[in-house]
């Protein structure tokens, strides 16, 4: 939406909560002001605004698509679980099923599916589907697949996409059907094999340094070329669903947001990836693009160490460092469609629920809340965060230091590094830093994935080891019906809201600019780019 | 001295660098808001003349709300000191190594060099990644460590330099005789000669580092938060750009700003500090403008020469000797000024001689008298800004002065042409002796092909008593004699026949049998060729075998002129008796060593009234003092300027 | 950071002594110089890439990876034995012309760097040119009109060049040329259009310092007593500028070139970021990010490698421009 009807929609939002009281001042205020920026922003580009408008000679060539993220060293599909990895393996490989935009799962290679018991799935699978080298996909190749991405270590090492599963079994039934056998019952079965892209038996069999070399799926683009930045994967006319519509596309990476902003300003890019949230508005206003949003399955929030002074093992405050922090303005910060949390589980996620109290700029809360955690201020500790990788990571930061500090209750020391040191900082031995900002991208709509290797024990990432936190996150785990995960979800929730290992402030924006002769280009909240439906006018 | 710093660049300069210094001191008191306060209601408000602008928030505010004014006076803080601090330790540790360098030589030298060498060659940004990105903090200090590491090297280069220079000096060597340490010498000599080009350097170093700083903001490196730097500024600027054009364009013009402030003051310093740095080449004397053309002077010469009554004798002398057409070159009442600093000096002032064709004119003087500077003004070579201002220099009946250069350029070399006092830096050390000699006759001399000149050149060459003349075609300058290269310099002055040669001082740097040699081959070439000379010399022995007339000269006047024979025997003004009686002394082995004259000649911009001679005249009077004494004719080739010679005792004075 | 004029009056060319045997033993030596300068820089980068922060090995695993999967892939990548193992090994293997392998690619150095150098130095060359071809013939004017509207107006342009941020010129030019007005391509190495805001982003601030150098180069060849032979001789101001005059300046002029082309490879680094130019400075700098010391280390030993030769071919330039060492030992 542009800047007028997100200032129209801001007044909106302002009436209603005038009207039901819940505005304050100080909110109404803000809005105001938003508004006033919302509209006077492009007014003062007016000096900058030059002429767009002559489109660049068109060409009929392929799809230019510039993402924001390193491509991963190798092939492999089970060697990683970096974001890249799977955006760009969605259009070379199938899985058994597909997510979808609206986040609902379709069939896939397979056609149809039933559940025999609490530990097994049938499967039957799509006739006439070919790998890119030609052999044909049978039953055996999903058994080969999921055995070896679920936690068989042919080579003596599990995979990191075995984090993510339960070691399963699969039975050859014959060349169309397959069973799926846990050794518990996997609740997020469905979810994950929607990530799980599909192998030939034969590659699996050649060995792990055979997968990593090139890939060959069933999916509807093969790679024609590979370089370090740059991917060009061309149309797989065999491809079970039929061929794409687009002969080529081209993956870039270009690190730097502005230098992408201005290749599709310039013409020389038709779709990017990681817009943010200010480029938005330059995009709308320019003709031949536009930007496209939506709130994505990433959470983004402060990650309490449990494992360290002041806040291991005390509850209340970490409340308190809650009631201190302005979530929603670090959320309007951001901009676009981010939104404020309400859960340590993103709104596309299943089973989840909006959790109270919404914890806000609270200072005599905050103040109880130290009282009742037995400590007296000002509570020192340090702060991590990255920056480079998080749009507006930086300004929130800083403006949680501000927040904390603001009635003396706490000192921070504010440490922003580069990801590869933030990292570092976070899992290394004897490294300091009691509270870090960051992010986790769920690449399914399970809530699994977004809970079990961030908060169960050991957790490296956050020292967590809470017994009835670990419990439920075992039981959702390992419960297959769904009202009954329902429950246990519902549970860990309000634990999760309760206890606040973290605290999660923001749903993410995730913007896309695309190229005004793009068609049917659709964002996935799970950071997945499909390019089969996608269309270029000539 | 302080006279060259007020001009208006400079001074803008140094407004710019106070005005960053009070930024950085008083910040607190100058910034209007909070730099670090964040509010987020007012993020991204345009400047206050702006539609949605808001008056306490004059240049508008960034991505969190904060004011941009305060944080670029804030950001002034930290771009200069972390700067300034950078500059003052890469100076320091750059002068030291520099010095230990330039003094040591040897292994010393080749250590920082070649530390100077990998420096250089390793790319400056992965050093700073490597410190600064990877190591998690960004303080100021890991920033000032690593512009001061990547800066060292060009303090350490000039400094040495300079160094090397300076060793090689008198007082370096006399300290050292008088068994002074090293470290004596180096601190306490050498170091405070060159600490004025360290501290231009320092400076122009510091707009640099300026510049750098932001440089390393912008990819990420600034200053870590709440540190704000004009660089950090620009990055966040460069995000926002679309939306927020002024977080842009202000940090940058400040930067720009700052730099050139800088700048301008490094630029005058370097000027008054250490002229040879040379930035602006605000030369006061000896700037050379080309294409200027040579001015005409206010006053037209012709109009101050009384022509003289026919059959008087009061003509110029020499005219009567041959008769007017004949004179091949007539200088009549000339003056040359140099505008300076300090006012309009006189080099030359009513200067008149004359010279018949195939004449050999000698002018005699001390340095300074001003000899050099009319035989440079005959030709037109005069080192710019002087300028000939009165006066006429007519040649073959053509009148030179004011004349337009491309015409000069003409008779330069054809019909007049001039040899140097220095032959070893008066020939172009790039170019063969060959194409020197050759030049000079394809520039002048209608119609000859580049082999034909090759040819004429080798043989001028040849005439010049050069053996081998085609092994010396074929080298450079400084692969021959200091002999050779006079004569080199006489075959290229003569290769087209001049009507005219001057000759400066042609044998002074030689030593002295080349001299005698050289001197004779010119003597019997000119004869041959016909080529009228003006030989100037400070060695009267040298002139008076050479020439038929000798013009004495001193503190820009004509003393006394006259056949050089009856001159010597007979000198009428007392300056040139002194001469004489110096030059007896000596033996006369050591001819060419100016006799010694007690006292000095005088300084060209003070000079009192009077006789310029008469504060070392022997033979002074009241009225020498007070009246400069006007030329007086005392024969028919005899001129003397001289009080002690009045119109009532030998004759009528001569005409002006 | 740039050389200043200065330079050009004391830096006197390479270290020129009293020598026998002309060029050839100053090669020679000069070759010897150089092989250690690159040794000297890849010590420095191995030690100081290895002394930082940052664990290549976790950073290719999934955060949170289980220790023990971690310490395998550093065994795997060699980064658990001790330093000076490291460095030998890596000595090793430079000796047979092998950077090692990428860490994150399994692609060996030498190729991901040699793909990527010719854009920079394509660039690096394409500025050069255009800074020599724009600085020599305005140092030039200005030094011959000293003084005069022109000679201000190009020293006043010259210290504006010099105090203007390279980036931001950069930016804005992309600004105004790409995104406003579509004249050039933003970004990438996409044919001879795609060279022009690059270039003269880079090139701005090197044309501002060149002008100051040939300006006072010349000025001072200028002053020198063979001018004033030359004017006698009657040579027409053209000739003895661009002759007799420039011939002259050139040679320290040549040094200072030298100088610069290292400075201008290390600009490239920031120009490769606004421009996304597929050169060795985008390459280190992601190796960087990640970690991927191998890749660091080959682009730094081949960025000094080439300034090193550069400078190296500076020299011989230099000696071939100036008879004196050209032609060995003094008469």
């Amino acid at each position: 939406m542009n800047a007028q009807e997100r200032g129209t929609e801001l007044l909106a939002i302002a009436e209603r909560k005038l009207r039901r009281g819940e505005l304050g001042r100080r909110d109404f205020l803000k809005l105001m002001a938003a508004f006033g920026v919302a509209v006077g922003g492009p007014a003062a580009l007016a000096g900058c605004g030059g002429d767009e408008g002559s489109d660049q000679a068109t060409s009929a060539g392929p799809l230019r698509f510039l993402v924001a993220e390193a491509f991963w060293a190798n092939w492999n599909p089970y060697g990683h679980t970096a974001q890249i990895g799977f955006k760009i393996q969605r259009n070379l490989f199938d899985r058994l099923v597909e997510v979808q935009p609206d986040m609902s799962i379709r069939p896939g290679l397979a056609e149809s599916w039933r559940q025999l018991d609490a530990r097994t799935w049938e499967f039957k699978l799509h006739p006439d589907v070919k790998f890119h080298n030609g052999q044909s996909f049978t039953a055996r190749d999903v058994k080969a697949s999921v055995e070896l991405a679920s936690g068989h270590a042919p080579e003596g090492r599990k995979l990191p996409m075995a984090t993510l599963w339960l070691p399963h079994e699969v039975a050859v039934v014959d060349d169309r059907t397959v069973r799926l056998q846990g050794a518990k019952p996997f609740g997020p079965l469905l979810n994950t094999l929607a990530i799980t892209d599909m192998c030939s038996a034969t590659d699996v069999a050649e060995g792990l340094k055979h997968l990593e070399q090139k890939p060959n799926g069933t999916g509807a683009f093969k790679l024609a070329e590979d370089k370090p930045a740059r991917k060009v994967l061309d149309r797989f006319d065999q491809h079970y669903r039929g061929p794409a519509k687009l002969q080529q596309v081209v993956w870039e990476y270009i690190q730097d947001p502005q230098t992408r902003l201005n290749a599709l300003l310039a013409g020389q890019a038709h779709v990017i990836d990681r817009v943010e949230p200010e480029q938005v508005q330059l995009i709308q206003r320019s003709q031949g693009a536009q930007a496209i949003a939506v709130t994505s399955a990433e959470v983004q929030a402060f990650w309490f160490r449990q494992d360290k002074k002041p806040f291991a093992d005390n509850a209340p405050l970490r409340r308190a460092v809650a009631s201190s922090l302005d979530r929603q303005a670090m959320v309007e910060l951001v901009g676009g469609k981010a939104q404020l949390a309400d859960s340590q589980l993103a709104t596309p996620l299943e089973f989840r629920q909006p959790q109270s109290p919404q914890y806000a700029l609270d200072p005599e809360r905050a103040k109880a809340e130290l009282a009742r955690a037995g400590v007296s201020p000002p509570v020192s500790f340090e702060l991590g965060g990255s920056v480079g990788f998080y749009p507006k990571s930086r300004e929130v930061c800083e403006l949680a230091k501000q927040n904390l500090e603001e009635n003396d209750l706490f000192k921070v020391k504010l440490t922003l590094l580069e990801l590869a040191a933030w990292i570092d900082m976070l899992f290394g031995k004897g490294k300091p830093g009691e509270l870090f900002h960051g992010g986790w991208g769920n690449l399914t709509r399970d809530p699994d994935f977004a809970v079990a290797t961030l908060l169960h024990s050991p957790g490296a990432w956050t020292g967590a080891h809470d017994k009835q936190t670990d419990a439920l996150i075992d039981q959702g785990k390992t419960t297959g019906e769904p009202a009954e995960r329902g429950a246990v979800y519902d549970r860990l929730q309000q634990r999760l809201w309760e206890e606040l290992p973290s605290i999660p402030f923001m749903y993410s924006d995730l913007s896309n600019g695309v190229s005004d002769k793009v068609s049917d280009y659709a964002l996935f909240p799970t950071f997945v780019t499909e390019f089969w439906g996608v269309s270029l006018k000539a | 001295m302080p006279r060259r710093l007020v001009r208006p660049s400079v001074l803008a300069g140094a407004a710019i660098l106070l005005l960053l210094v009070v930024c950085a001191l008083g910040a607190q008191w100058i910034a209007p808001h909070d730099p670090h306060a964040i509010r987020t209601p007012l993020r991204f408000l345009p400047p206050a003349w702006q539609e949605g602008g808001q008056a306490p928030y004059p240049l508008g505010t960034d991505q969190l709300g904060r004011d941009l004014l305060s944080r670029l006076v804030y950001g002034a803080r930290t771009s200069l000191v972390i700067a300034a601090a950078a500059v003052a330790l890469s100076a320091t540790a750059g002068v030291l190594l520099g010095l230990a360098a330039g003094y040591f030589r040897g292994p010393m030298d080749a250590l920082v060099m070649r530390l100077a060498d990998v420096q250089l060659a390793f790319p400056f940004i992965l050093l700073a990644l490597a410190i600064l990105a990877v190591s998690g903090e960004k303080t100021a200090l890991r920033i000032i460590v690593v512009l001061a590491v990547a800066d060292w090297v060009v303090h350490a280069r000039v400094i040495r330099g300079r160094v090397l220079v300076e060793r090689e000096r008198e007082y370096v060597r006399a300290a050292r005789a008088l068994g002074a340490s090293h470290a004596r010498v180096m601190l306490l000599y050498v170091l405070p000669v060159i600490l004025p080009t360290a501290i231009v350097i320092a400076t122009l170093e510091l707009a640099v580092l300026m510049l750098v700083e932001s440089i390393l903001a912008f990819l990420g490196l600034g200053i870590d938060p709440p540190g704000v730097s004009w660089g950090t500024i620009l990055a966040d600027g460069r995000v926002n750009v679309a939306i927020a054009w002024w977080m842009l364009a202000f940090p940058g013009a400040a930067i720009f700003l700052a730099v050139l402030g800088v700048n301008l003051l490094a630029d005058g310093l370097a000027d008054v500090l250490d002229p040879r740095l040379k930035l602006t080449g605000r030369y006061t004397r000896w700037r050379r403008s080309w294409l200027r053309r040579r001015s005409v002077p206010t006053a037209t010469p012709v109009r101050d020469l009384t022509p003289p009554p026919e059959g008087s004798g009061g003509e110029p002398q020499g005219r009567a000797a041959v008769g007017q057409e004949g004179t091949l070159l007539a200088v009549r009442g000339l003056r040359v000024e140099f505008p300076t600093d300090d006012g309009v000096v006189t080099a030359v002032r009513d200067v008149s001689f004359a010279l018949a064709p195939r004449g050999r004119l000698g002018i005699v003087g001390e340095s300074g008298s001003g000899k050099t500077v009319t035989a440079l003004s005959v030709i037109g070579l005069l080192d710019a800004p002087g300028r000939v201002t009165a006066g006429s220099i007519r040649f073959k009946g053509r009148e030179l002065v004011g004349l337009p250069e491309r015409q000069l350029n003409r008779v330069r070399g054809g019909e007049v042409a001039m040899i140097f006092q220095d032959p070893g830096t008066s020939l172009n050390p790039t170019l063969k002796i060959g194409y020197q000699v050759a030049e000079a006759v394809t520039l002048h001399r209608q119609g000859v092909g580049r082999e034909a000149a090759r040819e004429q050149a080798v043989e001028a060459l040849r005439l010049v008593s050069i053996r081998d003349p085609r092994r010396v075609a074929d080298a450079y300058p400084f692969q021959i004699s200091g002999g050779m290269q006079q004569r080199t310099m006489i075959a290229m002055a003569l290769s087209c026949s001049p009507d005219l040669l001057i000759a400066d001082e042609p044998t002074t740097a030689l030593d002295v049998t080349t001299q005698d040699q050289i001197l004779r081959e010119l003597d019997a070439l000119v004869d041959r060729l016909g080529t009228g000379v003006i030989l100037i010399s400070h060695d009267l022995s040298v002139v008076a075998e050479f020439t038929d007339h000798t013009v004495v000269m001193y503190a820009g006047t004509v003393c006394e002129t006259g056949p050089t024979g009856a001159l010597v025997r007979d000198p009428k003004h007392p300056y040139t008796q002194a001469l004489l009686a110096a030059a007896e002394e000596l033996d006369v082995t050591e001819r060419g060593r100016l006799g010694i004259i007690p006292g000095d000649p005088p300084d060209p911009r003070e000079r009192p009234p009077g006789c310029p001679f008469a504060p070392r005249c022997p033979q002074a009077m009241e009225v020498c003092r007070v009246q400069e004494p006007a030329p007086l004719r005392l024969a028919d080739d005899v001129t003397v300027a001289c009080h002690l010679y009045r119109e009532e005792t030998v004759g009528r004075p001569a005409a002006r | 950071m740039a050389a200043t004029p200065v330079e050009a009056t004391t830096a006197g060319g390479p270290e020129v002594g009293r020598r026998r045997g002309g060029v050839g033993a100053f090669v020679l030596q000069r070759l010897l110089q150089a092989l250690l300068v690159i040794f000297g820089v890849t010590c420095v980068t191995f030690f100081v890439l290895r002394l930082v922060p940052g664990d290549p090995a976790r950073l290719m695993l999934p955060p949170g990876t289980g220790e023990d999967v971690v310490a395998g892939l550093r065994e795997q990548l060699g980064t658990d034995q001790p330093l000076p193992v490291q460095f030998v090994r890596f000595l090793g293997g430079l000796l047979h012309g092998d950077l090692g392998s990428s860490f994150r690619q399994s692609r060996p150095v030498l190729q991901l760097v040699v793909d990527a150098v010719p854009a920079t130095l394509a660039l690096a060359a394409t500025t050069m040119l255009l800074a020599v071809g724009v600085a020599i013939p305005l140092g030039i004017l200005a030094a011959a009109r000293s003084g005069r509207l022109a000679d201000r107006s190009i020293l006043a342009l010259s210290l504006v060049g010099q105090s203007l941020p390279s980036f931001w010129i950069g930016v804005l030019l992309v600004l105004l040329f790409s995104v406003q007005r579509q004249w050039f391509p933003a970004i990438g190495n996409t044919g001879p259009a795609s060279y022009v805001l690059p270039t003269i982003t880079l090139a701005a601030v090197l044309v501002a310092q060149l002008v100051r150098t040939v300006r006072q180069g010349m000025l001072e060849v200028l002053q020198e007593d063979y001018i004033r032979t030359a004017r006698a001789k009657g040579v027409p101001a053209r000739k003895i500028l661009l002759l007799h005059a420039f011939k002259n300046a050139a040679i320290p002029l040549v040094t200072v070139l030298g100088l610069q082309v290292g400075f201008v490879l290390g600009g490239a680094f920031v120009v490769e970021l606004i421009f996304n130019w597929p050169g060795v400075g985008l390459l280190a700098l992601e190796a960087i990010k990640t970690r991927d010391f191998p890749v660091v280390q080959g682009v730094v030993i081949v960025v000094a490698t080439v300034f090193v030769c550069v400078n190296l071919l500076v020299d011989v330039v230099y000696a071939f421009l100036n008879p004196r060492v050209r032609l060995g030992a003094e008469s």
